[in-house]
């Protein structure tokens, strides 16, 4: 694998998201609640690619960590933003976090 | 096949697999998905195409690759899944940016994890020379890997016990860089763009709140 010929992509993912990044995007949602959030769950599947290929004992229950950790933050960073915010208490009003 | 023209480049070729246009083209619709995810961060759409990029890219990577352990990756997804849907549903609502702190947290130790890994491990992914040492720039890249991966686990740690989000932008720049040294190490196309995006949008972003805070 010739990894300069990997370096046109790069460049292009950094001109991406920093075009993407936009100051005005969320005037309503917190940054932890926005889609820029749940990327870099993109760590999962260096996680898995890692426990395919693993030949060793220790590598691959290493990445099985991996592999599981990875997969509880995913579900979290998207499943949370998912949630109905502001919080709402038992009698339906609004709380002020 | 000249260099210039090697389809490797696209994620498509890994440890021997043929390139596939299939394969490539699923790198390219996630990453595509990841990036309308950014674009569209302040829609609730975002998270959602987000979700779809991702599952687009496990299936390419699980397609592609040569697994040997299907049942224990399957295994591990579906409990990984589990105790994190639980967590997103029962949590309290006032503790939900502190739980998207720890999953950063847990990223940075994924990212750590899945870079020593690779060390242990370097023959299944052409990381080595003729001699059978870990070629010096994949090391170098599996070293930042491990480093920033650790310091996003020790920030987000650090942010949980003072009680603060002003990093939280950061923090998640990290575990993008994270990502992307991977990405390059491996030679995974669709890791390299979707880290590095999320890595310059935090950085772009963080840096932004910053001075939002000192003017205010």
């Amino acid at each position: 694998m010739n990894g300069a010929s990997l370096l046109p992509l790069f460049l292009l993912a950094v001109a991406g998201g920093f075009i993407a990044a936009r100051p005005d995007a969320d005037p309503d949602r917190p940054l932890w609640r926005a889609g820029v959030g749940a990327l870099p769950a993109i760590m999962l599947v260096g996680a898995v690619i890692a426990a395919a290929e693993a030949g060793s004992a220790s590598a691959r229950y290493l990445a099985l960590f991996a592999v599981l950790i990875a997969s509880v933050a995913a579900v979290l960073l998207v499943g949370v933003p998912e949630r109905r915010w502001p919080p709402v208490d038992d009698e339906g009003s609004e709380g002020d976090a | 096949m000249s260099a210039a023209f090697d389809p490797s480049w696209l994620g498509a070729r890994i440890d021997g697999v043929d390139p596939s246009p299939l394969v490539a083209g699923m790198w390219f619709a996630a990453a595509a998905l990841l990036l309308c995810a950014l674009w569209l961060r302040g829609h609730r759409a975002g998270n959602r195409l987000a979700l779809a990029g991702g599952m687009l890219a496990v299936g390419a990577a699980l397609y592609s690759h040569d697994v040997v352990n299907l049942p224990e990756i399957a295994s591990a997804l579906a409990i990984g899944g589990s105790i994190g849907l639980t967590l997103a549903r029962r949590c309290g609502a006032h503790r939900l940016p502190w739980l998207v702190m720890v999953a950063y947290g847990l990223l940075g130790l994924a990212g750590m994890a899945t870079c020593v890994a690779l060390f242990l491990n370097p023959f299944a992914f052409a990381l080595v020379d003729g001699q059978g040492h870990v070629m010096p720039a994949h090391g170098a890249l599996l070293m930042a890997g491990v480093a920033i991966g650790g310091l996003v686990a020790i920030g987000a740690l650090m942010m949980l016990v003072r009680r603060t989000q002003s990093g939280l932008a950061l923090v998640g720049s990290g575990a993008g860089w994270s990502a992307a040294a991977l990405g390059l190490a491996l030679g995974n196309s669709a890791l390299l763009l979707v880290g590095g995006m999320a890595g310059v949008a935090g950085l772009r972003l963080g840096w932004r709140a910053r001075a939002l805070g000192r003017a205010a």
